[in-house]
Order: structure tokens, then C-alpha cells, then sequence
């Protein structure tokens, strides 16, 4: 009987050895079992990366974006602030985004969102009268109206169609096949593109990225200096922000 | 008599200090007093740009958990592929690399407003989203903390919806999985040093 009681305490006791090695074994790191795969889920952010079939093609043409926009856009653009007042540039980035404002609400209807087509009819309609033709802002700043932003990239992917790989686009940069043919049809809802000559309408274009450009001098250049590899950081960063909008 | 007075008040003593110690501090309270002290900081106008920005790191030193961060970065498939003095040199270099690309931006957040929205509980982590408002545009940046023993400390930030730890474990990872510790370790020395040189 004593015997017997000993055998069993002594199978227990290897049997309790062996499930605390066993416990131990997978180096159970409690900082990584803290954060599970809170990083790896974020999709684009996984440790699988972006499916980028096109990389290579991707990063010659990231390499002459990054030369053009460092030695033509930018250097415009600092031009342009020198002798242009930053209230005066804030007012023009406004005017033109308060021109966006058909591509959002089309977009948002598509989706049946139709709060955000309201709200951003009501920021267009306020902005466009009290605002000036959307130079000033007192939708957001006087009625507390955020703006809800919409395109047909976001629209598409509200009907589960994916990505699909990663495409840099000349000029525009880092996107992805969804979203760039989903320029196409955003292009014909904005009202620069039907100024009569071509050219006209492609200078206005071009005024409004310089514009745009001149709010965020030096930034790109502190983004790529901060990255490891700035083609990955780009690609991964314009990755994160389309999954979280389409999230949301 | 005496003793007994001074028995109460060492009682009392006692209880205030760790009601003082048990409390946590909430995480909201965190992040907008480190904020706020690091706005401060960058009004200081008599302070050059360097002594400035060992002030900000003094100040978020504290609430920024960066080894965890760093950790973070390489995720639990990479990190333990680094031996002990891979990961500390690793640790070292990337809270390095975080400071070079802070100091460049210090003066850009001057004078800006910061405001809050409400904490959200997030499992057990909390998430504060905060919007700076930077030329008529908004930034958002959302700090995520979570619970260190009796502190809640940072240890991811989203910038306009882009996670610190995931945009560099993107780049990190396929260094490691395609090349070799050593080879990350390389490139981030070797990107410190051409900061220095500038």
C-alpha cells in the first residue's frame, strides 16, 4: 500500500516536471504573449509584407519619384512658399479639397453611407458660401464638421475587392491596382478635369500638388531618412492607412 | 501618550504613501501631462535645439517603454534569432535611430494644439487618439499604452493611422529573414553614422 502511494506520488511528480518543461519549452516570452500578433494582424503590416509581385519594377519607379519630387516638385514649391503667404496656400489647399467634394459624396453614396454624403454636402454648402468657395473652413472650425473622406478605391473595397498587389505609380507613388484604375472614374467626378484646354487643366493640377507640396516642405526627407528602407516605408505606410479607412 | 501621537502619525504616513504608491495613475493622465510638459518644453525659447530635445527625451523617457518597442518591431518570430548582445546593441541603436528622427522634427511641432478624445479601453491596453492641428490640416496621432506593473507606459504610436512598430517591422523583418541579424544591425549602425556625418 505505502508502496503503491509513493509509485503514484512519484508518477505525479515526473508528470508535473514534465508539463512545467513542457509549459517552458516554447520560450514563452511574456511580452510577446502581452501582444499576441496585435502587429501581425494589421495585414499590411504582417511579417508576411504587401504582395508586391511588381517590386522591382515598383522601386525603379520609386527611385525616379523620389528624384523628381526632391529636385523639381519640392524645389518649386519652396519657390512658390517664399513669396506666397502660408494663410494664403492653407486657403487654396482648402479650395481645392472642398472641389473634391462630388468625388466624396458619389463615393459615399456607392457605399450607402449616406451620413457621410450628408455631412460632407453640409461642409460643402457651408464652406462654399460663409467659407468663401471653400477657401476658409468654418464647416469644421464654427459647426464642429470633421471631414469624412471617401474615394472609389474605398468604395471598391466596401464591396470586398482587394488590393491586389502594389503598384508605385509615376508621380503619384505608392498604391495598389484597386485603388489606382479607381482613379479613373474619381478623375472624371472632379471638376478641374473639365477646364477646357487639356493643358490648362493639367496646370491647375499641377498647381494644386505644388500648393499642397509647399504645406509640407522637408517632411518626405525626414519620413526617408527615419525609414531603413524608404521604398518599403512607403509602400507599407500607404498600405496601413487604406486598411485602416477602409475599417472604419 | 507620545507614543501613541507618534505611532498615529507614522500610521497615517504609512497609509498615505502607499494609497500614493497603490494608485495608478490613469493612462490618460499620462500621456497629456508628458504631452503637455513636452509642449512646454518646446516654448522654451532660451534653450538651444540639442538641449531641447535632451529635455523632450528626459521628459518621455519615462512613459515610452523603447525596449519593448524595439522588441516589438522584430516580433516574436525574429527576436529570439538575435543572441543577448544582438538584441541589446539592437535596443540601443533603434532608441538611437528614434532620437536622431525626433530631434529633426522637434521644432516642426511648435506652437501647435494638441486635443484629446476620450481613452478607449482596447483588451487590456488603452488607446488615446489626440489630433494635432498643423496648418488648417489635422494629425492624428493615437498613442496605444498598456499596463507595466502599477504604470501605464506607450509602447506603439499610430501617426495618421501608420503604427511605428508595424511601418519598421515591415522593414526590419525581411532584413532578418533574408540576410542576418547582423546585417539589420549593420544597416542601422551604419544609417546612425551617416546622421552624424551631416
Amino acid at each position: 500500500m505505502r508502496n503503491r502511494v509513493k509509485c503514484f506520488r512519484g508518477g505525479y511528480l515526473i508528470c508535473m516536471l514534465a508539463l512545467s518543461l513542457a509549459a517552458a519549452e516554447p520560450s514563452a516570452d511574456p511580452d510577446f504573449e502581452l501582444f499576441g500578433d496585435e502587429f501581425a494582424a494589421a495585414g499590411a503590416a504582417a511579417d508576411t509584407p504587401v504582395y508586391d509581385p511588381l517590386i522591382a519594377l515598383n522601386r525603379a519607379i520609386f527611385k525616379v519619384n523620389d528624384f523628381v519630387y526632391l529636385k523639381v516638385i519640392e524645389p518649386v514649391a519652396r519657390g512658390y512658399a517664399s513669396v506666397t503667404p502660408e494663410g494664403a496656400r492653407i486657403g487654396v489647399r482648402r479650395f481645392f479639397n472642398n472641389l473634391g467634394w462630388p468625388v466624396r459624396v458619389v463615393n459615399h453614396c456607392l457605399q450607402g453611407r449616406f451620413r457621410g454624403a450628408g455631412t460632407e454636402t453640409k461642409r460643402f454648402a457651408i464652406n462654399t458660401t460663409v467659407g468663401v468657395l471653400g477657401f476658409r473652413d468654418p464647416a469644421l472650425n464654427r459647426y464642429n464638421l470633421e471631414p469624412i473622406p471617401a474615394d472609389f478605391g474605398l468604395t471598391l473595397a466596401s464591396y470586398g475587392i482587394g488590393g491586389g498587389p502594389a503598384i508605385t505609380l509615376p508621380l503619384l507613388g505608392p498604391s495598389n491596382l484597386r485603388d489606382a484604375l479607381s482613379k479613373f472614374p474619381d478623375h472624371f467626378l472632379n471638376p478641374v478635369s473639365y477646364i477646357d484646354p487639356w493643358q490648362a487643366s493639367a496646370g491647375v493640377r499641377i498647381y494644386e500638388v505644388e500648393n499642397g507640396t509647399s504645406l509640407r516642405l522637408g517632411q518626405y526627407g525626414e519620413l526617408k531618412e527615419a525609414a531603413l528602407d524608404p521604398y518599403v516605408f512607403f509602400r507599407d505606410a500607404y498600405a496601413q492607412n487604406r486598411d485602416k479607412r477602409i475599417g472604419d | 501618550m507620545m507614543k501613541k501621537t507618534i505611532a498615529g502619525v507614522l500610521a497615517a504616513l504609512l497609509f498615505a504613501v502607499s494609497a500614493a504608491v497603490g494608485e495608478t495613475v490613469p493612462a490618460e493622465t499620462v500621456v497629456k501631462t508628458m504631452v503637455d510638459r513636452v509642449l512646454a518644453a518646446l516654448e522654451r525659447k532660451n534653450l538651444s535645439a540639442e538641449a531641447k530635445l535632451d529635455a523632450i527625451i528626459e521628459i518621455i523617457t519615462p512613459d515610452c517603454d523603447f525596449p519593448l518597442m524595439a522588441k516589438l518591431t522584430l516580433g516574436a518570430a525574429c527576436w529570439p534569432q538575435l543572441n543577448e548582445t544582438q538584441q541589446q546593441e539592437f535596443t540601443d541603436l533603434f532608441v538611437k535611430k528614434l532620437r536622431k528622427v525626433y530631434a529633426k522634427q522637434v521644432d516642426n511641432f511648435s506652437g501647435e494644439t494638441v486635443v484629446f478624445e476620450k481613452a478607449r479601453a482596447v483588451g487590456n491596453k488603452v488607446h488615446l487618439m489626440s489630433y494635432v492641428l498643423s496648418k488648417g490640416e489635422r494629425i492624428s496621432i493615437l498613442y496605444k499604452l498598456y499596463r507595466s506593473g502599477d504604470v501605464w507606459k506607450i509602447y506603439d504610436l499610430e501617426i495618421q493611422d501608420v503604427s511605428l512598430v508595424s511601418s519598421y517591422r515591415a522593414q526590419f523583418v525581411p532584413v532578418i529573414r533574408d540576410r542576418s541579424p547582423e546585417a539589420l544591425l549593420q544597416e542601422l549602425r551604419a544609417g546612425l553614422k551617416e546622421n552624424n556625418t551631416n
